[in-house]
């Protein structure tokens, strides 16, 4: 698990760079070189078929995977984007706070899967093994 | 034969302390100064020698204490420096708000970058930042080895804001935002990993205390009988442990 999810990540550094007064396309091409993400990888993908073809479709089950790389080209159009990315950013943190809150309250459970199946018998077998070993020595069981 | 081995047993353990100050070298070199790094040094070095050395044991013991030690420090050193790293990463964006303030105040950017670390009340962050400075202001300065992406990022970004004054303070708002952002979910989804890495190590920790305790109080041979099957049966549940913790995906 990233600590921070990539779109969120993605929409971030481009907002910044928008707002520092950079192009969108500036801000990409400097996001594609600094980065290294899995949905960086989708995008310079993407980017790349773009400007071979220019009328390539973005193609992701994720919603905001769609919207950013739709926001993207937009920019890149030359429309206004600033707005949409702060909107998409803001959608974007409380979606990942929701993710956190949700995966601490699950976690405890989760954890306990392998102690129950592993880490419990591993350490009776330690602690009672060598206990039930001489128990039957004496009692002379094969 | 036995003052032989002593001396490949000192000769190894050197060598090994060697390698490890060599390198964490350039990262010990950002947080402490060289007289402080010597005297540190020297004193690990002593306790470290009369750990190994100075007990009574047999040559084997010896040496595979000499392992375990310059193992233990080499992981326990890359720990501490990265937890060091992550928990000033956590925190730089305060001090890029006193700058803010300090800017907004009348001053330029670096007498407000200089000030921000006057402020800095803890040590370690007071010579991080005094680093990142450094690189900022003065350009030929060869950048030290921070590790992290979004600290080499954050110290190229200062490079800008330094070279375009008239649109500094935007800059720097735009710099803090990204910042906070960033370590409030570093933070949170470092609660996460942090309890997978707890669990993990408790266990272990605990499960090597027994066992040397049923080792002390029933002997070795009967306490090692069932110790393959049972430590598979442990390093089975720490990686099932650290595979659920990876598997957390983030739903964007």
């Amino acid at each position: 698990m990233e600590f921070i999810a990539p779109p969120l990540k993605t929409v971030l550094f481009l907002r910044m760079k928008i707002s520092n007064g950079v192009s969108v396309r500036g801000a990409l091409c400097e996001y594609l070189m600094s980065e290294s993400d899995t949905f960086r990888d989708e995008i310079m993908s993407w980017y790349q078929k773009k400007q071979a073809h220019s009328d390539v479709q973005y193609q992701s089950p994720q919603f905001f995977r769609r919207q950013i790389v739709q926001t993207i080209e937009r920019g890149l159009r030359g429309e206004p984007v600033d707005k949409i990315l702060e909107e998409l950013e803001q959608e974007m943190i409380e979606i990942s706070r929701e993710d956190i809150d949700v995966h601490l309250e699950r976690l405890p459970t989760l954890m306990l899967i392998p102690m129950m199946l592993f880490q419990l018998p591993g350490f009776l077998m330690i602690l009672l093994g060598p206990v039930f070993a001489s128990l039957f020595q004496t009692l002379g069981v094969q | 034969m036995e003052r032989l081995n002593t001396c490949f047993d000192i000769g190894l353990f050197i060598f090994g302390l060697l390698s490890v100050i060599q390198i964490f070298n350039e990262q010990f070199q950002i947080y402490f100064s060289e007289k402080r790094l010597t005297k540190i040094g020297t004193a690990v070095f002593l306790v470290m020698f009369a750990l190994v050395f100075l007990l009574q044991q047999s040559a084997l013991t010896r040496m595979i204490t000499v392992f375990l030690v310059i193992g233990a420090l080499f992981i326990s050193l890359r720990i501490c420096l990265q937890v060091l790293e992550q928990k000033m990463l956590n925190r730089v964006h305060h001090s890029l708000k006193n700058v803010i303030l300090q800017m907004k105040l009348g001053s330029g950017f670096r007498r407000s970058l200089e000030l921000s670390l006057h402020y800095e009340t803890s040590h370690f962050m007071r010579i991080w930042l005094r680093k990142i400075y450094d690189n900022v202001v003065f350009t030929q300065h060869r950048t030290p080895t921070f590790k992290s992406q979004l600290l080499l990022k954050l110290i190229s970004e200062l490079k800008l804001i330094d070279k375009e004054p008239n649109s500094s303070l935007q800059r720097l708002e735009n710099l803090y935002l990204w910042l906070k952002i960033q370590s409030e979910f570093r933070r949170k989804s470092g609660k996460v990993l942090s309890q997978v890495r707890i669990q993990s190590i408790l266990i272990t920790t605990i499960y090597f205390a027994l066992l040397f305790f049923i080792s002390e109080f029933l002997g070795y041979q009967k306490a090692f009988q069932f110790f393959p099957v049972s430590f598979s049966l442990m390093s089975l549940g720490v990686f099932t442990v650290f595979y659920l913790g990876r598997r957390m995906k983030w739903s964007l």
